[in-house]
């Protein structure tokens, strides 16, 4: 714990899943809009991690942005497929909204949108 | 019936021919064979020499502008018809802060796709799969061949910039990866994974 935030960061096992909001616009036809969904948000791609959160608290954290969470829906990717992507690094970053914020550190190339792909399903469909 | 005599008639629609069986070639076209004729292989000569000479296809993207399709890519009509959308797509048009798509940007994906598709078919005769057209960040447009046996994403940089980006595998032992301004580049490139 630091000075800053209230929560411990964790170590994340492999076993565990990280939750993702997807808007409903980027679901095109049942094909996902790789560029758009697997990109980074400053530091990383912002993730929830599933032993503080569930697919349900993920689409309504939503309105903590300011979005409506009935635009969204949750896609979960297990932590062990993620690191088996090259260059990926989870990352508990937990903040004080969100204990369960998890970021994915790496670059999102075409190679990396590509392999997200294949490894994420859906928990709520937008 | 000999190829060169099939070359060398006045091609009509094969609807007026052809009734029966399906033709055999790799991109499954729906024409069909008259019995008679099923099981000669210059009866796919024919109808790919008809399609080929069957021209273009005008498909309006907007009001006032037209891509020129041929008709032997009959399956990227359908694509873009389904995915012009993207034009009216504005900034934050999904409250994620993405940007909105320029017709050029557009242009430029839709006209790669059919620069490559005819080279390899000028090239091999083969009719290649078509591509999702995708929104992706900045602006940029992908290209996404999503299939059983391989996946390929080439990214169409927002016009004015020229590089586009890709990564493709056939999810074995073999991957290809890199970049290349649009309007020169290596042909070959996804030849390994298109033919596959």
């Amino acid at each position: 714990m630091n000075s800053e935030h209230k929560y411990l960061i964790e170590e994340i096992p492999n076993t565990d899943f990280l939750y993702q909001r997807v808007h409903k616009n980027h679901n095109i036809n049942g094909i996902l809009a790789l560029g758009l969904v697997f990109k980074n948000h400053g530091a990383g791609m912002s993730t929830d991690w599933s032993k503080y959160s569930t697919p349900e608290l993920t689409k309504k954290r939503a309105a903590y942005y300011y979005k409506n969470p009935e635009n969204y829906g949750v896609i979960n990717m297990k932590v062990e497929d993620v690191r088996s992507i090259e260059s990926q690094v989870v990352k508990h970053t937990p903040i004080n909204e969100n204990q369960s914020h998890t970021d994915v550190i790496g670059k999102k190339s075409p190679k990396e949108q590509v392999l997200f792909n294949r490894i994420y399903s859906w928990s709520i469909k937008p | 019936m000999p190829a060169l005599l099939i070359k060398e008639r006045e091609l009509l629609s094969p609807t007026s021919y052809l009734t029966g069986a399906s033709c055999n070639r790799k991109h499954s076209c729906n024409y069909k064979i008259n019995k008679e004729w099923r099981n000669t292989e210059e009866i796919d000569d024919y109808i790919h020499l008809w399609t080929k000479k069957s021209g273009t296809i005008k498909v309006a993207i907007t009001k006032k502008t037209s891509i020129e399709v041929k008709t032997i890519f009959h399956e990227l009509i359908e694509k873009i018809q389904s995915s012009k959308f993207i034009l009216e797509l504005k900034d934050n048009w999904d409250d994620e802060d993405s940007k909105g798509y320029s017709e050029k940007t557009y242009v430029n994906a839709i006209n790669f796709f059919k620069r490559y598709a005819q080279w390899i078919w000028d090239e091999r005769g083969v009719i290649i799969d078509t591509p999702n057209i995708l929104p992706s960040n900045e602006g940029s447009i992908d290209l996404f061949w999503s299939k059983m046996e391989y996946d390929l994403l080439i990214n169409i940089p927002a016009y004015p910039n020229n590089v586009a980006r890709f990564y493709g595998d056939n999810k074995k032992d073999s991957k290809i990866e890199g970049e290349f301004p649009l309007n020169s580049y290596n042909q070959g490139i996804f030849l390994s994974l298109l033919q596959s």
